[in-house]
C-alpha cells in the first residue's frame, strides 16, 4: 500500500494521508523514497513539522512505556508488608496473570472482563461528578417544578408570598446550581427571563438581577436569601398535591416553564400568595416590564423630547475653546448647570481653572496683535490646553455654518472617527480643527455667550475621554491593529509583566481624572490579577494554560488567554544579593505621604537580607551623596537611620545618581551573586539628562554587565511613568509602583522577594498561527515589547524576568476560520532557568475550539482577563476601546468580585470600572 | 480476546513499579509516592468488586491522588529524588519524563482491547505492519490508519491532562 499509493495519486496526497505516512516513517515503515519526499513535505509547511514532533513525543513516550523496568521500583518494606496483608488474602478472584511477565506494560491478554454486574463504565469518578445524575436531577426538578407552580399560584393575597415561593432546593441542589452554572444555556440576564415566573413580593426588578451565583457567595446582587423559608422537595411535593386545583385556570396564558433559580426565599410565614407580572419580555410596547411607548416610558427608551429639561450639547471645537479639560470647568459654559456652588458658574469657585486659563488665553490674544491678522498666520499645530501665557491662541472660528459637521452649531453627528488621531489634535479622535475659515474671532462676550446657542447641536463629544492638562502634547497611544495570519503568522514578545498601569489608572480615576492613555498598557492591566493557574508539576520548569471564549465585543473573534507559570523555588542559599538602592531625596519627595511610603519600603527591603548580602545606599537629588556602602545584612538596619538623617533638598538628578549606582554595583560585583540596582523616585527628572531613552540606554549597559536594574515608583500622583517604564523595560528588572506606606506590606515585599530570585530570565513568548485556521489576530498589549520572529532564539536579545511562582499571562483575539483545518496554532515559550542557567523551551498547542463559550459563561478567569483587556483598551481609546460596552460588563465584574470578595485586586477592578461608568457619562 | 482478570495480588507485582515511578514523577517525593501508591492499591481492594478496569483504574487513582496532594502541600518537592544507574538526565526531566510515560501508560490501559493490542505488538514485539496485519487479520493499511489515530488520540489525551512540550 506505501508505494501503491505513490504512484496512483501524483497529485498532492490530502493531509490525513500525509499525516498517516508521516506516522509510518516515525514508527519505521516509510520507505526511504518515501521519507524523502516526506522530508520536503514536513519542510514546507510548518505544521507538519509540529505534528512530527508531537507524534514523535508520543513514540517515544509509548516506547518508554512498553519498556520493561530495568530497575524496578518497590514499596519500603513495611508497607509492603501491611499492603500484602490487606490484599493478599483477597486474591480470590478468579484467573491470574503470570506474575513473570514484564510489569510495566498493560499486557493485553489479562484485560478486566466486564463481568454480569458490572456496568460498562469509563473510569472511576466520584458519584458528584457523574453527568448523568445531573441530568436526572435536573428532568427531575424542572418536572415537579413545572407541576408546582401550575399548582401553587393563587391570587388570594398580592402581599404576602408564598413560602412555597423559595425555589430553594435541599443539598442535592447545591451540587445541581454548581452544574447548572456550566450548562445550563442562558445567564440570568439575557432573554431567558421570558421563561421564569417570579411569584415573589420584595422588587421585581430585581428579578433581572438574580445570578448564577456559586453557593458560597451569593450575594452579589439580587435578592437576599432567607434561609428559614428553604423548601425541600418534600414540601413541595406537598403543597402541590393539595393545591392543584386552582391555580390552574387562573394562569391561562402565562408560560410557566420554570428554570431553577437559586437563593430565591419568600418569608415562612402563612402561605399566601402575592402574584407579579410574569417577568416576560414581550413583543408589545406598552405592557410589561421592558414597555417601551407608555406616558412613563422605560428607562432604556425615553424620547429626549420627552424630558423636560434644557439639553446642552458641548462639540469638540468648543471644548477645546474654552479650555475645558473636566467636566466642572465644561459645565460653567453650559446651561442648566451650576458647577460652581450656588453662586453661579462665573463666581469663580469651583474649578475656576479653566475660566483662569481662558481668561488669560484670550487677554494673551488681545494682547498680541494677532487676533486680527489671524487669518494670515498659517495654521500650526493646534496648541495645547495648558498653553503659556505668550502663545497665541487660534480658536476655532466662530462661524454660523450651514454645513452640519464643523464649528460650534454643529448638526450632524460626525461618524467617522479617524483611525489614527490627528498628531496635531489634542483632542484623542476629534480632528475638528476647522482653521481654514478666515471670520475673525469676535469678542470675549460673544464667544462666552456661545453656550446659550448651543443646545440644538449634537453631542460627539460626549463619550470622548477628556484630556488631561498635559504640559507637553498628549503623545499618541499606539495603535495596535489586527494583523493578518497568512502574512505574518508568528507573534514574538517579550513577557513582560507588572502592575504599574494598573495602578496608576486606578489612583488617576480615584481622584477624578481620566489616566493619560498613553500611559496605559493593556498587558498590566490584566497582568495585575492572580489568575490562580496551575503551577508545573513537580520537576516541569513551566506550565501553561489556555483558555479560549468568544470575545464579548469584537464579531466574529475569539478571546485567549496563555498563562504561563513558573513553579516556586526556594531563595537560592547559596547566591547572595548584592542591593544597591538609588534613593531620591529631593525635594518632590519631601511630602510625608512619600518619606512614609520609602520608609516603609526600605524597611520591606532591608528585611529580606541576609548575612550574607550587602547593601549599598546612595541617596541622589542634585548630587548623589553615598550614604552606605556594602553593609551587610545583619547592619541593613543601621543604614536606614543615616537616611533619616539625610535631608530632602533639591532637585533631581537621574543621570548622575545612575552614574553612581553604577559604579558603586561595578566596584561590588560578584559573579556568583545577584547584582541589582533599586532606583525609588517619583521620576520627576528635572536636572542633568533627563531624556528617557538617553537613561534607558545607562540601564542597559547596566544590563550587558549583568547587573539588573529595578525601578519603583514613589507615590501615584506625578509619577514619571513613561520613564520609569522605559528605563525598566531595557533592562533586567521590573517596575513597581508604590503609593502608599501600606502599600509597602506584604504583598509588595512578596514581589521585591520575588524579583530579587527570579526563576526564569530571557522570558519570551512566540505563537505561531497555523493560517488554515487563523484569519487575523492581535495581541493585546506588549506594543512596546514584540520582537521579530528571529529574535526568539537569539539568546542575546533581552527579554523579561519571571520571578518565583509567577505567572504571566498574554491575551490575544483571533479569528477562527470554522472552514479551516487544523489547530489555531502553537505557543513556544523560551527562557533561561535561573536555577541551572540553561535554556529552556516548551511549546503547547492552541486548540480550535469550534463551540467556544460565550463570554459570560466563560471560565472567570477568562472573563478576569478579558474584562481587564476590555477596560484598558476603553481607557486608552482608539478602535478597540471604543466598542467596548461598559454596561454589558456590568455582570460580570459584579459576579467576579463576587467570587472572591476578600481579594483586594477584585475590589479595585470593581472600582475602577464604577470609576470608569461615572466618568463616561 | 482474552478475559482473564488477574488477582489484585498479582496486579501488585506487575504494576508496583510503574505506579511508583509514576506517582514519583507526580509527586517529586519518594516518600509521598509510596503512600499514594499504598492507598491506590487499599482503596482498589474495597472497591474490587466494581472495577472494570482495574489497572487504568489504580493509574488514574494514584494521578487523583497526586494531584489532590500537590494541591494541599503546594511547595514539598525533594532535593533531588533518586535516579536509575545510567539515567544521567537532569532531575527536572527525569521527574516529567515520569509523569508523562505514567499518563501514557493510564491512557493506553483505558485503550480498548484491539487497541491495546495493536500497540503491543508494534512496540512491545517490534514487529512490522504486516506482521502486524497476519497476525491479527488486518490489512496493513489498516494497521497503519489504527496506529496513526491511536497515536493521534494519545497525543491528544495527553494534552488533555497537561503534558505537552517540545524540544526545540
Amino acid at each position: 500500500m506505501n508505494t501503491a499509493n505513490h504512484s496512483s495519486t501524483p497529485q498532492r496526497p490530502s493531509d490525513a494521508e500525509l499525516e498517516e505516512r508521516i506516522v509510518a516513517w516515525v514508527l519505521g515503515e516509510a520507505s526511504a523514497f518515501e521519507i524523502e519526499t516526506l522530508k520536503a513535505a514536513v519542510a514546507a509547511r510548518p505544521e507538519l513539522a509540529a505534528f512530527k514532533r508531537r507524534i514523535e513525543a508520543v513514540h517515544g513516550l509509548v516506547a518508554e512505556a512498553a519498556r520493561p523496568d530495568t530497575e524496578p521500583l518497590r514499596l519500603s518494606a513495611e508497607r509492603r508488608a501491611e499492603l500484602l496483608a490487606v490484599i493478599g488474602s483477597a486474591s480470590a478472584v478468579a484467573g491470574g496473570a503470570d506474575p513473570g511477565q514484564p510489569a510495566a506494560f498493560p499486557n493485553p491478554s489479562t484485560t478486566a472482563k466486564p463481568s454480569a454486574v458490572r456496568l460498562p463504565r469509563q473510569p472511576e469518578r466520584p458519584w458528584w461528578r457523574n453527568e448523568w445524575f445531573y441530568s436526572a436531577a435536573a428532568c427531575v426538578v424542572i418536572s415537579i417544578g413545572g407541576f408546582w407552580m401550575l399548582s401553587t399560584v393563587s391570587p388570594k393575597h398580592p402581599q404576602r408570598p408564598d413560602p412555597d415561593a423559595s425555589y430553594a432546593c435541599s443539598i442535592p441542589s447545591d451540587v445541581q446550581c454548581e452544574k447548572a452554572e456550566e450548562e445550563l444555556p442562558e445567564p440570568m440576564n439575557t432573554v431567558g427571563y421570558s421563561e421564569i415566573t417570579t411569584v415573589i413580593k420584595p422588587s421585581p426588578p430585581s428579578a433581572a438581577s438574580v445570578r448564577w451565583s456559586v453557593p458560597q457567595a451569593p450575594r452579589a446582587t439580587g435578592i437576599a436569601p432567607k434561609p428559614s423559608a428553604m423548601v425541600s422537595f418534600v414540601d413541595l411535593e406537598r403543597k402541590k398535591e393539595a393545591s392543584s386545583g386552582t391555580a390552574l385556570a387562573s394562569l391561562p396564558k402565562r408560560e410557566v416553564e420554570v428554570a431553577r433559580v437559586r437563593g430565591f426565599a419568600g418569608t415562612a410565614d402563612d402561605g399566601e400568595t402575592g402574584v407579579m407580572e410574569p417577568f416576560e419580555v414581550k413583543e408589545e410596547s406598552k405592557v410589561g416590564y421592558t414597555a417601551t411607548s407608555t406616558l412613563a416610558g422605560s428607562r432604556i427608551n425615553t424620547q429626549l423630547r420627552d424630558i423636560g429639561s434644557a439639553i446642552s450639547v458641548v462639540s469638540g471645537g468648543f471644548m477645546k475653546d474654552v479650555g475645558a479639560t473636566d467636566s466642572d470647568s465644561l459645565l460653567e459654559y453650559s446651561t442648566n448647570s451650576e458647577a460652581a456652588g450656588v453662586s453661579g458658574n462665573y463666581a469663580g469657585k469651583g474649578s475656576g481653572r479653566a475660566s483662569d486659563s481662558f481668561l488669560s488665553k484670550r487677554k494673551a490674544a488681545r494682547s498680541g496683535s494677532a487676533l486680527g491678522g489671524r487669518g494670515g498666520a498659517p495654521a500650526p499645530a493646534v496648541p495645547s490646553v495648558g498653553v503659556e501665557e505668550d502663545e497665541i491662541v487660534v480658536l476655532s472660528p466662530f462661524e454660523v455654518a450651514d454645513s452640519s459637521s464643523s464649528g460650534f452649531l454643529k448638526s450632524n453627528r460626525t461618524p467617522k472617527r479617524p483611525k489614527r488621531p490627528d498628531p496635531s489634535a489634542t483632542m484623542y479622535g476629534q480632528g475638528q480643527a476647522t482653521l481654514d475659515s478666515d471670520q475673525p474671532l469676535t469678542s470675549t462676550e460673544s464667544t462666552s455667550s456661545t453656550p446659550s446657542t448651543q443646545s440644538t447641536s449634537s453631542a460627539p463629544a460626549a463619550d470622548k475621554p477628556l484630556p488631561r492638562p498635559a504640559q507637553k502634547p498628549a503623545a499618541q497611544p499606539p495603535a495596535t491593529d489586527e494583523v493578518s495570519a497568512a502574512q505574518q503568522p508568528v507573534s514574538t514578545f517579550s513577557l513582560h509583566v507588572s502592575d504599574a498601569s494598573f495602578k496608576l489608572a486606578l489612583a488617576a480615576l480615584n481622584s477624578g481624572r481620566l489616566p493619560e492613555p498613553s500611559a496605559i498598557r493593556p498587558e498590566e492591566f490584566y497582568n495585575a490579577f492572580d489568575y490562580g493557574d496551575p503551577a508545573p508539576a513537580a520537576g516541569e520548569p513551566v506550565s501553561c494554560r489556555v483558555e479560549q471564549a468568544a470575545h464579548p465585543f469584537a464579531q466574529q473573534r475569539n478571546l485567549v488567554r496563555i498563562a504561563v507559570r513558573v513553579p516556586a523555588t526556594g531563595r537560592g542559599a547559596g547566591t547572595p544579593l548584592h542591593l544597591t538602592v538609588l534613593l531620591d531625596t529631593s525635594g518632590s519627595m519631601e511630602r510625608p505621604d512619600r518619606r512614609a511610603a520609602v520608609r516603609a519600603a526600605l524597611q520591606t527591603l532591608v528585611g529580606l537580607l541576609g548575612p550574607a548580602d550587602r547593601l549599598t545606599l546612595v541617596g541622589f537629588a542634585r548630587q548623589p551623596r553615598l550614604l552606605a556602602e556594602a553593609f551587610d545584612g545583619n547592619h541593613a538596619n543601621q543604614a536606614l537611620d543615616l537616611l533619616d538623617r539625610t535631608p530632602a533638598e533639591g532637585g533631581t538628578n537621574l543621570e548622575e545618581a545612575l552614574k553612581l549606582g553604577a559604579e558603586l554595583a561595578g566596584r561590588h560585583f560578584s559573579p556568583t551573586a545577584q547584582n541589582r540596582i533599586v532606583l525609588l523616585t517619583d521620576g520627576a527628572a528635572n536636572l542633568g539628562n533627563a531624556d528617557p531613552e538617553r537613561l534607558a540606554a545607562a540601564v542597559e549597559s547596566l544590563r550587558s554587565r549583568r547587573i539588573a536594574f529595578d525601578a519603583c515608583g514613589v507615590g501615584l500622583e506625578g509619577v514619571e511613568d513613561e520613564m520609569l517604564e522605559a528605563l525598566t523595560r531595557k533592562g533586567d528588572g521590573r517596575y513597581y509602583v508604590l503609593d502608599s506606606p501600606e502599600a509597602a506590606d506584604a504583598s509588595f515585599a512578596r514581589q521585591l522577594a520575588g524579583a530579587f530570585r527570579p526563576a526564569a530570565e530571557n522570558v519570551k513568548l512566540q505563537v505561531r498561527f497555523n493560517p488554515a485556521r487563523v484569519g487575523r489576530y492581535r495581541l493585546v498589549g506588549f506594543e512596546k515589547h514584540r520582537l521579530r520572529e528571529e529574535d526568539f532564539r537569539n539568546d542575546a536579545v533581552d527579554a523579561a524576568e519571571i520571578s518565583s511562582e509567577e505567572a504571566a499571562v498574554a491575551v490575544y483575539e483571533i479569528e477562527a476560520l470554522p472552514q479551516g483545518a487544523g489547530e489555531l496554532g502553537e505557543v513556544f515559550v523560551r527562557f533561561r532557568d535561573a536555577g541551572t542557567k540553561e535554556m529552556v523551551e516548551r511549546s503547547w498547542t492552541l486548540p480550535f475550539e469550534p463551540r467556544a463559550a460565550a463570554f459570560d459563561r466563560a471560565a472567570p478567569s477568562l472573563q478576569l482577563a478579558g474584562t481587564a483587556a476590555s477596560l484598558a483598551e476603553k481607557l486608552r481609546g482608539g478602535p478597540a476601546g471604543d466598542r467596548v460596552d461598559l454596561e454589558t460588563l456590568a455582570p460580570v465584574v459584579n459576579a467576579l468580585r463576587a467570587r472572591r470578595p476578600d481579594d483586594k485586586r477584585l475590589q479595585d477592578l470593581a472600582t475602577l470600572f464604577e470609576q470608569m461608568r461615572r466618568m463616561k457619562k | 480476546m482474552d478475559s482473564e482478570t488477574p488477582s489484585l495480588a498479582a496486579l501488585f507485582e506487575e504494576e508496583e513499579s510503574g505506579l511508583l515511578r509514576f506517582a514519583v514523577g507526580l509527586a517529586g517525593r519518594r516518600s509521598v509516592a509510596e503512600e499514594l501508591v499504598q492507598e491506590a492499591f487499599l482503596r482498589l481492594h474495597r472497591s474490587w468488586a466494581e472495577v472494570e478496569n482495574p489497572r487504568a483504574w489504580l493509574y488514574r487513582t494514584v494521578r487523583n491522588l497526586a494531584l489532590n496532594h500537590l494541591r494541599d502541600h503546594p511547595r514539598e518537592t525533594e532535593l533531588d529524588p533518586e535516579a536509575a544507574p545510567g539515567d544521567d538526565r537532569p532531575a527536572a526531566e527525569r521527574l516529567g519524563r515520569d509523569e508523562a510515560v505514567g499518563t501514557v501508560r493510564l491512557l493506553l490501559a483505558e485503550l480498548p482491547a484491539a487497541d491495546r493490542r495493536l500497540i503491543h505488538l508494534k512496540y512491545h514485539e517490534e514487529l512490522q505492519y504486516q506482521e502486524i496485519g497476519r497476525r491479527t487479520g488486518l490489512s496493513a493499511g489498516n494497521v497503519g490508519f489504527r496506529l496513526h489515530h491511536l497515536l493521534k488520540s494519545l497525543a491528544d489525551g495527553l494534552r488533555r491532562a497537561g503534558i505537552e512540550g517540545s524540544e526545540g
